[in-house]
């Protein structure tokens, strides 16, 4: 339960309309209707080599909607940089656009949002970043975009639904977000995720993880916030290692899918702090996977940040990650929490240490210097960190020391 | 909550209005609606105009500089003669959006006021011969109840004929929640009673539901709980903020779980009492509530049945399903006495109601093929009956 004071608490929770379920994707040509006949698609590369995009086009086709497709050129680590962005942007502002649709993962998603958003707004994407150095803003845009569907063909958390675009420029990672980014429909299709490889499993479900860990930990938590969290946790812990093995396994897609979009669901409350604050910073320098530079964090960020939850929240944490907390004390608690999700990483070869992504103790500074700098997400934070504790979390990255 | 097996993957759709949730998030009213423009109507009743909380939406409205006009003629359980009066109205004024302040009911006449004013003829029409085809007036809804999920559902709920009818569109959904638990603490005992049975019952019977998934069954559990463990205090005493922040936040949450398809056996028996008597919906579920456990919790998977003990703080760690059931059933009779819910008897039913209450209530085939357990014409009979031969709660 949480205090009195909590109660005061406000939440404002805008979804898109979601349609949920396996097969769910044959419904998109009967949604798209509504919007106009003419869309712009933004996939990528291995969407197409799937053969998933036929089974985006074909309901389209049926109700006879035209579809230009943009097919994104892959990156080392298929994060769109600001080139890429422009060249979406200059695609949607070419011709009258409809309807935009993204069909891929959180990469795909936030390049339909920019296509959408910036075929209705003048000038250049950078003048719409909400985070200045010091001053965090949401009002920049100021006319709706087109209306956008989003696919998702991963686990990953939230972007569906989000009201955030993430961007990678010159070695930061920052966002421009607004409530005219929120997508009209998502429509997430379990049996859209079977054709994943290993890695990207790996990455998308423990970034739905990190995003459950944080929902569930943010001082602004509220008791619906905290179930749909322990929710996803208990779903990735059990699911991801069989999807992981046998990519084919719908049971387990569909635990993993529900789970990656009920943590973006959770973390309506403004939930990301620490662990995204950290991996913000991580893949702005080393562009590494989203999922991957939040999942190195989790274990050192869960020792310490367990010092500051009460035994019996924590004990709910740990039995969602398949701990037997009896008998147990709250120290034992947190080292078991640790472990499971150290386990988890090493049981998919997720990186544990900075030292994967080609990190330096040089860079730690760096690092640490950019964290700090979300200040909006340190401040949700139940663990106030100071610069000299985030610096010794960093080395602990780095050396693998938890 | 975990380990679901291929044959229940389900799928299901949600369209939720934006929903804003907490105390003195009324104060948001005017920010929100001058997207929508400068001319509202406030539909209501009269009684919350007495009791000052119309008020509450004037002030912010008046802020932003539009002008309003307020339709206080709301009844309870509208019928389609109020309703085509306030379509015609608001077609007349150009009224650029709605605004519904109130329970169930005034909230479905302003879902129906937006749809009527772009959509041609009268609200039964749409019941079953025309579809709605056209995106309503922009609609925000400020619930002062905690139980009807009205705020969420795309349903518009009227009395036509002496019975329940609903006529559904997704252009019902409203465009704005504003959710409040500090506009619910005027509401009176029994208006506080009724609601927080009603969405009790949702939460049981979407929980019962064959279209029940892992999110609903998370979200249903979260609200039984809620409600098990506040409406008695937001009943005796009022006042209690905190108290009424978790009957909106339960009640409120149910609601659009609900939306998954969620109404089934209660709400069978609830319509048809509910037609009949006209009795607050809350309580025409609390009459049956008891009997439907009673059908239910013996057939159901023991994990199931023993998640919905613990929402209900009963701990069936060493006991056997059948005293899980009974204890169940005990819990939810206490409930009902503690907010002085009637019985079936206290609504002026007489013995020879009860053929006509059987025959009703098997025309709702649809609610009766939501259920994970369909009971048999005798199973009705003897629900009816022991409906009947309650006295009271204890």
């Amino acid at each position: 339960m949480i205090s009195y004071n909590q109660i005061k608490e406000i939440y404002s929770w805008e979804l898109p309309k979601i349609i949920f379920g396996i097969d769910a994707v044959e419904k998109v040509g009967i949604e798209a209707k509504q919007y106009g006949k003419k869309a712009l698609i933004v996939t990528g590369k291995s969407i197409k080599k799937h053969g998933l995009l036929d089974r985006v086009t074909e309901p389209l086709q049926n109700e006879n909607i035209e579809v230009d497709i943009y097919t994104s050129s892959p990156t080392k680590w298929e994060e769109p940089d600001l080139e890429e962005y422009n060249r979406v942007m200059t695609t949607s502002r070419r011709k009258k656009y409809d309807l935009v649709i993204a069909v891929g993962g959180g990469a795909r998603m936030d390049m339909a949002k920019i296509a959408a958003i910036m075929a209705k707004n003048p000038g250049e994407i950078h003048q719409y970043l909400s985070e200045g150095e010091t001053e965090y803003r949401d009002d920049l845009i100021k006319n709706p975009g087109l209306p956008t569907m989003m696919i998702s063909t991963t686990h990953g958390a939230g972007a569906e639904i989000g009201h955030a675009i993430m961007l990678h420029i010159k070695k930061r990672t920052t966002q421009i977000k607004s409530p005219y980014i929120i997508p009209k429909v998502a429509v997430i299709d379990p049996s859209l995720t079977v054709t994943m490889p290993k890695s990207v499993t790996a990455a998308t479900a423990l970034d739905a993880l990190a995003t459950a860990i944080e929902s569930y930990t943010t001082i602004h938590n509220t008791p619906l916030s905290d179930l749909l969290s322990l929710f996803a946790i208990k779903l990735v812990s059990e699911n991801l290692r069989i999807a992981y093995g046998d990519g084919r396994n719908i049971e387990a897609r569909y635990n993993l899918t529900l789970a990656g979009h009920i943590a973006g669901v959770a973390n309506f409350v403004g939930a990301a702090h620490l662990i995204h604050a950290f991996s913000n910073a991580i893949g702005g320098m080393w562009r590494v996977p989203h999922g991957f530079a939040c999942s190195v964090t989790i274990p050192y960020i869960l020792d310490s940040l367990t010092k500051t939850t009460s035994k019996s929240r924590l004990n709910k944490l740990a039995q969602a990650l398949c701990i037997n907390t009896r008998r147990l004390t709250k120290d034992e608690v947190t080292e078991k929490i640790v472990q499971a999700t150290k386990k988890l990483n090493e049981d998919v070869k997720s990186p544990t240490s900075l030292k994967n992504f080609g990190a330096k103790k040089e860079d730690i500074p760096e690092m640490v210097k950019q964290t700090l700098a979300w200040k909006h997400f340190i401040d949700r934070s139940p663990w106030k960190i100071t610069y000299d504790e985030a610096i010794k979390l960093g080395e602990r990255m780095l050396e693998f020391k938890i | 909550m975990s380990g679901y097996r291929p044959e229940i993957l389900r799928s299901y759709t949600l369209k939720l209005p934006k929903i804003i949730f907490g105390v003195n998030t009324v104060e948001e009213v005017g920010l929100e609606a001058i997207k929508f423009g400068k001319k509202c109507l406030i539909i209501t009743d009269k009684i919350l105009e007495e009791i000052g909380l119309v008020d509450k939406i004037i002030e912010p409205l008046k802020k932003e500089n539009i002008s309003y006009d307020i339709f206080d003629k709301v009844e309870a359980e509208p019928g389609p003669k109020n309703i085509n009066s306030l379509g015609e109205l608001v077609r007349e004024e150009r009224y650029k959006f709605v605004v519904g302040l109130g329970g169930g009911s005034c909230i479905d006449t302003s879902k129906a006021a937006s749809v009527l004013a772009t959509n041609n003829g009268k609200i039964e029409e749409y019941i079953s011969d025309r579809k709605i085809l056209n995106n309503g007036l922009p609609n925000i809804v400020l619930p002062t109840t905690s139980g009807s999920g009205a705020e969420n559902s795309y349903a518009i709920v009227l009395r036509y004929r002496g019975e329940k009818v609903i006529v559904r569109s997704p252009y019902c959904t409203p465009d704005i929640a504003i959710v409040d638990p500090s506009l619910t603490v005027t509401m009176p005992k029994s208006v506080t009673a009724a609601t927080g049975i009603g969405a009790f019952c949702d939460g049981i019977d979407t929980y019962f539901c064959v279209n029940a998934n892992a999110l609903s069954d998370t979200v249903c559990l979260l609200a039984i709980n809620l409600i098990w463990k506040n409406l008695r205090q937001a009943y005796y005493d009022g006042s209690n903020l905190e108290a009424r922040y978790y009957m909106s936040l339960a009640a409120h949450h149910v609601g659009w779980v609900d939306l998954f398809g969620g109404a089934a056996l209660i709400h069978a028996f609830a319509h048809t009492i509910g037609g009949m008597w006209r009795v607050p919906h809350g309580f025409a579920c609390a009459v049956v509530l008891p009997y439907i456990l009673k059908l239910t919790t013996n057939a159901m998977p023991k994990s199931r049945l023993f998640k919905l003990a613990e929402a209900l703080e009963i701990e069936p760690k060493g006991l056997s399903t059948n005293k899980v059931a009974s204890k169940v059933i005990t819990a939810n009779k206490f409930l009902l006495k503690d907010v002085n819910a009637p019985t079936l008897r206290d609504l002026g039913t007489k013995r020879t109601d009860l053929q006509r209450i059987i025959e009703e209530v098997l025309k709702w085939k649809k609610y009766f093929q939501r259920s994970v357990v369909v009971p048999s014409e005798n199973e009705v009979v003897e629900i009816v009956n022991d409906m009947w031969n309650c006295k009271s709660w204890n």
